[in-house]
C-alpha cells in the first residue's frame, strides 16, 4: 500500500461520517466488499476503483474548502468572521463541532433564515460542488442555524449567540479561529481555481491534437473502404464462378453414396448365399434384416424388387432349412436352438417356431423311446431302465429348460403373459405326452419281467429319477404312483394267475396218477395221501407266492413303495380271497361241468370228484389256516420294515379283505356240491344196470330160482362204492358215530391250528380199521353168517308188519321220500350218508322204470325177490336203523307196492321161499367175496 | 289234501286212479278243456273231461269208461270230440281215435285202431300227433323203431301212408313243425332226428343231444327254427335246427327225468316242464323268444309304455328280470313224478298231472303276465 492510499484512507474516516454503503453510492463504487477490505488495507490489487473513490472524495472536499474560503472570505468582509469558524479541515473535530454548535443552536432558538443572498449563492455553489453528500452530511444539521455549516445557518443568531454567551477572551479566539478558517477556505479556493484552470488548457490542448489526429483518420478511412469493396466484389466473382460446379459435385458424391449402397443392396443375395452355404446364418439374417427396410421402401423401382424378391426367396428357403434343422432328429441341441433364436430373428411367428421346435423335439425323443421300446430282448430290466432315463430324461431336461429360456423367459420380453401361459401349456403337453410314452414303455417292459428284485430296482430307478427332474409335478407324481401301482398289481396278478394255472396242473396232475393207478388207487391209503399230497402242492405253491412277494416289502433306500404297502397288501388280500373263491366257487365246479359234457367217462371218473371234494375239504380245514398263517407272518416282515405310524397309517393290522369264516363256508358248500355231483355220478352208473336189467318182457318170465345177477351186480357196484368212499370218508363204521374223522378234524381245525397232527391220526386210524376189516372178514365168516341169520329173522318179523302196515306208509313215505332224494346238502360227510343218497337216487329211477313195466306173476316174483335180497343187502352194508332213517326202506317199499300195482295177475307171494332163496344167494355173495379176498391176500403173498 | 295252497279252491282234481296221460282239448277254443286218462293196470280206467274256469275252478264234466289202462292221450286238433289214445292191452300196445258220444255224455265210441296189418307196432306206441293246423289229413304215430304217417282219418279207414326210420332204436317221442308244413321232430334214446313228412327223408341230425334218454320235444309255435328238448339228464335245451352242433341254451335244475317241457303256444319265452322229482319248473328264455326277434319295434314300443304305466308301483329292476333266461318259479303241489303238463287255452295257465292221479293248475306268476298279456 501506498502512502498516498493510506493518506487517503485516514482522510476517509476523518471526513466521511456515514457508513462504506453510503459511500459507494454516493461515489458510484461498484464493490463495497473491495472497497472495505482497502479501507482495511488488506487487498493488494483492484483497488484502482476504491482509490479513485476516494481520490474523487478528497477533490471534492478540496474544492470545497476552497469555495468555503472564498465565501467566507467574501461573507467575512460583511459578517464578523466568527460567523464561520467551526468549517474546519481539521480532522476529528469538525462532527463534535457540529454537535457542540448544534447545542449552541438549540439553546439559542429558532435560526433565521434570512440572511445574506450572497451566502446561500456561495453555498449553493459548493453545493452542487460536493453534491448531496454534503447535504447529507449536513441534514442532522439543517434546522440548526447555529451550525456555521448546516443550510439553515442564521449569522444573526449565531452573532447574537456567541456575543450573547461568549466571554471576549472566548470571542477573540473565535474570531482567531475564525479568520484563520477562513484564509485557509481562501487558499483553497484560490488551489481550485487554478487547478480547474490547467485542466481547462489541458483539455483545449488535447482537442486541438485530435482534430489534428481525425483528419489523418479520414484519409485512412476511405482507404479501408475502399479495399473493402474490393474485396467483396472479388468474392462475388468467386462465389458466381464456383456455384454451378457445387452442385454437380454434390450430385455426383451424393451419387457415389448411392451407388456404393446400391452395389451393397445388388451384392445382398449373393452374400446372403454365401452366409447360407457357409451356414453362418445369424449372419444372414443380420445383413437381411438391416436391408429389408430399404428395400421395402424401393419395391416399387422393379430392379429392387427384383432384389427383395430374391432376397426373400432366399430367406425363405432359409427358413424352411432351419425349420428343417430344428425338425431334423440329427440336429445337435445347439444347433436348435439356434435355429429357433434365429428364426423367431427373422420375425416367424412364435407359435409357429415353438411348435416346429417341439415337434422336433418330440420326434427326436420319440425315436429315442422308440428304439429304446424296439429292443426285443433286453437281459437285464435295471440296465434298460437306467440306460432308457440316462437318455430320455436328460434329453427331456435340456428341452424343457432350452424351452424357457427360448419361449418362456425370452430375453427380449416380448412374448406376454397369455403367450407364456400358452409356452408353458404347450410344454407341459408336450412332456406329459413324452411322459406318458415313456411310462408305458416302461410298463411294458417291466411287465416282461417278472424277477421282482429287478422289477424294484427298476421301479425305484424310475421313481427318483423322475422325482429328481420335477419334484413339483404332481401329475407326474401320480403317474409314477400309477405305474408302480399297476407294476405291482401286474406282478401279483401274475403270481396269481401262475397259481391257478398250477393249481389246474395240479388237480389234472392229481387226476392222472389216479388213472395211471386205476383200481390200485382203492389200496391202502392212496386217495388220501393223494388229496393230501394235491393239498401241500398248493399250499406249498401259495408259499411260493408269499415268498416271490417279500420282496415288495423289503425296505429299499428311498423307501418309495412304503406309502403303497396298505394297497398292496389289501391287494394280496383281496387276490387271495378271489383265488379261493376261484378255486371253490369256479374251478372245482368246472370239472362238474366238465364231467356232465364229456363223453369220456374215463377222464374224469367219480373217484376225482370224490378226492376233489376232499381236496377242497381239506382246503377248509387246512389250507386256509395255513395261508392265515402265513399273512401273519407276512404281515409281520411287512411290518418289520415300517414305522409305527406308518402301520397305523396304512391300517396293516387287520385282513379286511380276506374273509376266513366266508371262505370256509363257500368251499364247504362246494365241497358239498361236488360231493352231490358224486352221488348223482356214482348213482348213474349203478342205475343203469337196474334199468338194463328191466328190459325184458316181464309178463313171460319164467319162474325165478335165484336173485337175478343184476341185483348183484349192482350191489357189487355199491360196495365198490363204498370202499372208495370209506377210504376218505368215516373209516371206523360205528352206528352211533355219525361223525367222519375227517369232520372231526374239521371242527378241530376251525378250533385251533394244529390240524396236522390230528389228520394224521385220523389217517393212521383209518389204516388201521381197513386192516381190521380185512381181517375179521377173513377169519368170522361163519360168525358173521350166524348174526345175518339172526338179523334175517327180526327182518321176517318185521317185514309181515311192514306188510300190514303197508297200505298206511304208502303215503307216509312219499313224504319221507320228497324230504331228502335230491337235496345234496342233507348230504353228510360221511360215507353211509354219501352211499345212501347214491341208493336213494339209483332206487327211484328203478322205480320209474318199473311203473313203466307189466308184470306177470313169474316176474313180479321176480322182483320180490330181488328186492328182498336189495333190501337185506343194504341193511347189511348200511345197517338197519339206517336203512329206516334215511328212507332207503320206505323207497323199497314204493317199490314193492309200485310191481304190486303192475302186475297182471293177482299174485299171493310165498315170502318163506323168498326167503330161502335170498339167503341162499347171500351165502353164494359172501363165499365169492370170501374167496375174492382170499385170492388178493394169496396174489399178495 | 296237505297243502294249504290246494285246499282253499278247486284248482287241483284228484283222480282215484294212477294216471300218466293228459291232453289238452285244442279243438275247443273257447273252454279250458283237459282229457286225462287212468293208467290202472288192474282197475276199470276211465277218461275224464275236465273243464277249468276262472272263478270256478277245475270240474269234471264227464267220466268216460276206457277199456285198457292209458298210455297217452291226443285229444284231435280236428274235432274237440275226438281224441286218440295209445293203451296196453296187457300183451300190446294199441292206438285208436275215440269220439265221445253226443247223446250220451258218458260213453265212448272208438271210431277206428291205428291198426298196421302189414307190420304191427313193435313195443310202445308213444303218443299220437296230429296236424297241428287241423287237417284230417295225416296222423303220426311212434313206435319203438317206426315212424308211420296215417290217412283217411276222415273215412274211418286209416292206411299207413308213410313208414320210415326203421333202422332206429327207443324212440321216445315226437313233434310236428307248426311253422314248416312237413316237418317232423323224433327223439330216440338221446338223439334228435328231423324229417320230412312227405318224403320220410331225415334232414337235420342232433346226436347226442342229451347224456340221457330224451323224453319230450316241442317246436316253438312262432320260431320255426328252434326247438327244445329234455329227457334223463334232468336238462331242458334249445336248439336251432340250422346249427346242430350245440345246443343255444341249457337249462339245468331238475333233480330226476324231466318227462315233459312245452312251449307257451303265444308267449314262447315260457317254458314249463315236468319231472320225476315232483315238481314242475316255468323257465323265461326271453334272449331266444319271438318276442326279442320278430316285433322289437313294436315290443319295445309297447314294454317302454308298459314300463311308463308301472313305473309307478313297479321297481324298473323287474322288467330287467324278466329279460333275463332264468327259472321263473317252482311248483311243488306234486307229491309224485309229473308225468304230464299242458298249456291250456288261456294264455297263462297250464294243468300239470302226476302219477297219484292229481292234476293241478297252475298260473304263471303276475309279474310275468301282466307285463306279457299286452
Amino acid at each position: 500500500m501506498s502512502l498516498n492510499d493510506q493518506k487517503l484512507i485516514t482522510f476517509y474516516y476523518h471526513k466521511w461520517n456515514l457508513g462504506t454503503s453510503e459511500f459507494c453510492k454516493e461515489n458510484n463504487v461498484a464493490d463495497i466488499g473491495s472497497f472495505e477490505k482497502f479501507l482495511a488495507g488488506q487487498g493488494e490489487f483492484d483497488h484502482a476503483a476504491s482509490r479513485e473513490a476516494l481520490k474523487k472524495f478528497w477533490e471534492k472536499y478540496q474544492t470545497k474548502q476552497m469555495l468555503r474560503h472564498q465565501d467566507e472570505s467574501d461573507s467575512g468582509s460583511s459578517d464578523s468572521p466568527e460567523n464561520s469558524p467551526s468549517f474546519r479541515p481539521t480532522s476529528g473535530t469538525s462532527l463534535n463541532r457540529a454537535q457542540s454548535t448544534s447545542n449552541l443552536s438549540s439553546a439559542t432558538g429558532k435560526p433565521s433564515i434570512a440572511t445574506g443572498g450572497g451566502d446561500k449563492r456561495v453555498r449553493s455553489l459548493l453545493k452542487t460542488y460536493y453534491g448531496a453528500s454534503i447535504g447529507e452530511g449536513e441534514s442532522q444539521v439543517v434546522n440548526d442555524p447555529m451550525n456555521i455549516d448546516g443550510p439553515s445557518f442564521n449569522l444573526q443568531q449565531y452573532f447574537e449567540q456567541i456575543v450573547k454567551t461568549s466571554t471576549l477572551p472566548q470571542l477573540i479566539s473565535k474570531d482567531n479561529e475564525m479568520v484563520s478558517e477562513i484564509r485557509t477556505l481562501d487558499g483553497d479556493m484560490k488551489t481550485l481555481v487554478y487547478e480547474n484552470y490547467t485542466k481547462f488548457i489541458n483539455a483545449t490542448d488535447i482537442i486541438k491534437k485530435m482534430k489534428t489526429n481525425v483528419e489523418n483518420m479520414e484519409e485512412g478511412m476511405e482507404r479501408l473502404s475502399k479495399n473493402m469493396d474490393i474485396i467483396t466484389t472479388c468474392s462475388d466473382k468467386i462465389n458466381s464462378t464456383l456455384s454451378q460446379r457445387r452442385e454437380k459435385i454434390d450430385q455426383l458424391s451424393g451419387l457415389q453414396k448411392l451407388l456404393q449402397k446400391l452395389q451393397y443392396l445388388t451384392a445382398l443375395p449373393s452374400s446372403l448365399k454365401n452366409c447360407l452355404d457357409m451356414q453362418l446364418y445369424s449372419q444372414a439374417v443380420k445383413y437381411y434384416n438391416s436391408n429389408s427396410g430399404i428395400l421395402k421402401q424401393y419395391s416399387h423401382i422393379p430392379s429392387f424388387h427384383n432384389i427383395q424378391l430374391e432376397c426373400d426367396s432366399i430367406m425363405s428357403s432359409m427358413k424352411q432349412k432351419l425349420y428343417e434343422r430344428l425338425v431334423s432328429p440329427d440336429t445337435d441341441k445347439n444347433g436348435i436352438i439356434e435355429c429357433s433364436e434365429i428364426l423367431m430373428e427373422l420375425l416367424e411367428s412364435v407359435e409357429k417356431v415353438r411348435s416346429k421346435y417341439l415337434d422336433g423335439r418330440r420326434s427326436f425323443m420319440t425315436q429315442i423311446l422308440n428304439q429304446f421300446n424296439s429292443r426285443q430282448q433286453i437281459p437285464d430290466i435295471i440296465e434298460f431302465v437306467s440306460e432308457l432315463n440316462k437318455s430320455f430324461l436328460s434329453e427331456h431336461i435340456f428341452t424343457s429348460s432350452s424351452f424357457k429360456s427360448l419361449f418362456i423367459n425370452r430375453m427380449d420380453g416380448s412374448s406376454s403373459t397369455q403367450e407364456k401361459k400358452k409356452s408353458v401349456q404347450q410344454l407341459d403337453d408336450f412332456s406329459k405326452d413324452l411322459f406318458n410314452k415313456y411310462l408305458s414303455i416302461v410298463k411294458t417292459k417291466l411287465s416282461s419281467f417278472k424277477n421282482p428284485k429287478e422289477k424294484i430296482q427298476a421301479l425305484e430307478i424310475i421313481y427318483s429319477d423322475v422325482l429328481k427332474i420335477n419334484a413339483n409335478a404332481v401329475e407326474l407324481s401320480t403317474s409314477i404312483n400309477d405305474i408302480i401301482n399297476s407294476t405291482v398289481n401286474d406282478q401279483i396278478s401274475y403270481y396269481f394267475e401262475n397259481l391257478s394255472k398250477t393249481m389246474k396242473s395240479q388237480i389234472d396232475d392229481m387226476n392222472k396218477k389216479l388213472l395211471e393207478k386205476g383200481n390200485e388207487a382203492l389200496k391202502d391209503n392212496y386217495l388220501m395221501e393223494l388229496s393230501e399230497q394235491t393239498l401241500s402242492l398248493i399250499v406249498g405253491d401259495i408259499t411260493e407266492l408269499f415268498n416271490n412277494l417279500k420282496p415288495f416289502f423289503i425296505s429299499t433306500t428311498t423307501q418309495f413303495l412304503t406309502p403303497h404297502y396298505g394297497t398292496i397288501f389289501t391287494k394280496i388280500q383281496v387276490k387271495l380271497q378271489q383265488f379261493f373263491l376261484f378255486l371253490g366257487n369256479i374251478h372245482f365246479l368246472e370239472y362238474l361241468d366238465i364231467i356232465s359234457m364229456t363223453q369220456n367217462k374215463e377222464d374224469y371218473g367219480s373217484r376225482f370228484l370224490l378226492l376233489l371234494c376232499t381236496v377242497c375239504l381239506l382246503l377248509e380245514s387246512k389250507g386256509i389256516p395255513q395261508v392265515v398263517q402265513m399273512l401273519n407272518d407276512f404281515l409281520l416282515v411287512v411290518k418289520q420294515s415300517m414305522t409305527p405310524t406308518q402301520i397305523q397309517q396304512y391300517d396293516l393290522q387287520s385282513f379286511q379283505a380276506f374273509n376266513q369264516p366266508d371262505l370256509s363256508k363257500r368251499l364247504r358248500e362246494t365241497s358239498q356240491k361236488i360231493l352231490g355231483t358224486y352221488t348223482k355220478l356214482s348213482s348213474l352208473k349203478v342205475e343203469k344196470l337196474l334199468r338194463r336189467g328191466l328190459e325184458n318182457n316181464w309178463l313171460k318170465f319164467k319162474e325165478p330160482k335165484d336173485v337175478r345177477s343184476v341185483i348183484e351186480l349192482y350191489l357189487s357196484e355199491l360196495v365198490q362204492i363204498q370202499q372208495e368212499i370209506q377210504i376218505i370218508f368215516n373209516p371206523s363204521s360205528q352206528v352211533g358215530q355219525q361223525q367222519s374223522q375227517l369232520q372231526q378234524t374239521l371242527v378241530s381245525g376251525q378250533n385251533s391250528s394244529t390240524t396236522t397232527p390230528t389228520l394224521s391220526r385220523g389217517a393212521v386210524d383209518q389204516i388201521k380199521s381197513h386192516s381190521r376189516t380185512h381181517s375179521s372178514s377173513n377169519s368170522s365168516v361163519n360168525q358173521k353168517s350166524k348174526d345175518q341169520q339172526q338179523q334175517q329173522q327180526q327182518q321176517q318179523q318185521q317185514q309181515q308188519q311192514q306188510q300190514q302196515q303197508q297200505a298206511n306208509k304208502d303215503t307216509n313215505t312219499l313224504f319221507d321220500k320228497k324230504l331228502d332224494i335230491y337235496n345234496n346238502s342233507l348230504i353228510e360227510f360221511n360215507w353211509k350218508s354219501i352211499l345212501t343218497s347214491v341208493v336213494k337216487l339209483s332206487l327211484k329211477t328203478y322205480i320209474e322204470s318199473l311203473r313203466t313195466k307189466t308184470f306177470g306173476t313169474n316176474g313180479l316174483h321176480q322182483i320180490v325177490i330181488d328186492n328182498h335180497f336189495l333190501k337185506i343187502s343194504l341193511q347189511d352194508l348200511l345197517g338197519q336203523q339206517y336203512l329206516q332213517q334215511f328212507g332207503i326202506e320206505s323207497l323199497l317199499d314204493i317199490c314193492s307196492t309200485t310191481i304190486n300195482e303192475r302186475c297182471v295177475d293177482q299174485a299171493t307171494i310165498d315170502m318163506s321161499a323168498v326167503k330161502k332163496i335170498c339167503d341162499q344167494a347171500m351165502k353164494k355173495s359172501k363165499e365169492l367175496e370170501v374167496s375174492k379176498k382170499l385170492e388178493q391176500s394169496q396174489q399178495q403173498q | 289234501m296237505f297243502n294249504t295252497n290246494i285246499s282253499s279252491n278247486t284248482n287241483v282234481y284228484g283222480l282215484s286212479l294212477k294216471a300218466r296221460s293228459l291232453s289238452h282239448v285244442v279243438a275247443e277254443p273257447d273252454h279250458n278243456r283237459f282229457l286225462v286218462g287212468t293208467n290202472a293196470l288192474k282197475e276199470e280206467n276211465e277218461v275224464c273231461l275236465l273243464e277249468y274256469r276262472e272263478q270256478e275252478g277245475v270240474k269234471c264234466l264227464s267220466i268216460l269208461p276206457h277199456p285198457h289202462e292209458i298210455w297217452s292221450i291226443t285229444s284231435s286238433s280236428f274235432d274237440a270230440n275226438q281224441f286218440f289214445t295209445v293203451y296196453n292191452t296187457g300183451s300190446e300196445f294199441k292206438s285208436s281215435l275215440w269220439e265221445i258220444n253226443t247223446d250220451n255224455q258218458n260213453s265212448l265210441k272208438e271210431l277206428f285202431e291205428l291198426k298196421d296189418t302189414q307190420q304191427p307196432h313193435q313195443g310202445m306206441i308213444k303218443p299220437i300227433l296230429c296236424d297241428p293246423s287241423g287237417s284230417k289229413d295225416y296222423v303220426v304215430s311212434l313206435d319203438d323203431s317206426n315212424i308211420r304217417v296215417w290217412s283217411g282219418i276222415d273215412n274211418s279207414s286209416p292206411t299207413v301212408l308213410k313208414n320210415f326210420g326203421q333202422n332206429l332204436t327207443k324212440l321216445s317221442v315226437g313233434c310236428i313243425n307248426s311253422n314248416i308244413s312237413n316237418q317232423l321232430a323224433t327223439a330216440n334214446d338221446n338223439n334228435i332226428r328231423i324229417w320230412d313228412i312227405k318224403s320220410g327223408k331225415e334232414t337235420h341230425t342232433f346226436d347226442k343231444a342229451h347224456s340221457g334218454y330224451i323224453r319230450d320235444i316241442d317246436f316253438n309255435p312262432n320260431k320255426k327254427y328252434n326247438i327244445l328238448s329234455a329227457g334223463d339228464d334232468g336238462k331242458l335245451k334249445i336248439w336251432d335246427t340250422r346249427h346242430p352242433k350245440e345246443p343255444v341254451k341249457i337249462f339245468a335244475g331238475h333233480n330226476h327225468w324231466i318227462w315233459n317241457a312245452k312251449f307257451n303256444k303265444h308267449h314262447d319265452q315260457l317254458i314249463i316242464t315236468s319231472s320225476s322229482d315232483n315238481t314242475v319248473k316255468l323257465w323265461n328264455l326271453y334272449s331266444l323268444s319271438s318276442a326279442i326277434s320278430t316285433s322289437n319295434s313294436d315290443e319295445s314300443d309297447n314294454t317302454t309304455q308298459q314300463q311308463n304305466e308301472n313305473t309307478n308301483n313297479k321297481p324298473t329292476g323287474k322288467k330287467n328280470k324278466r329279460n333275463e333266461d332264468q327259472l321263473i318259479k317252482i311248483y311243488e303241489e306234486h307229491e309224485d313224478s309229473v308225468y304230464n303238463i299242458s298249456w291250456s287255452t288261456s294264455n297263462f295257465q297250464f294243468a300239470s298231472l302226476s302219477y297219484d292221479g292229481r292234476l293241478v293248475m297252475n298260473d304263471v306268476p303276475k309279474e310275468y303276465s301282466d307285463i306279457l298279456s299286452y
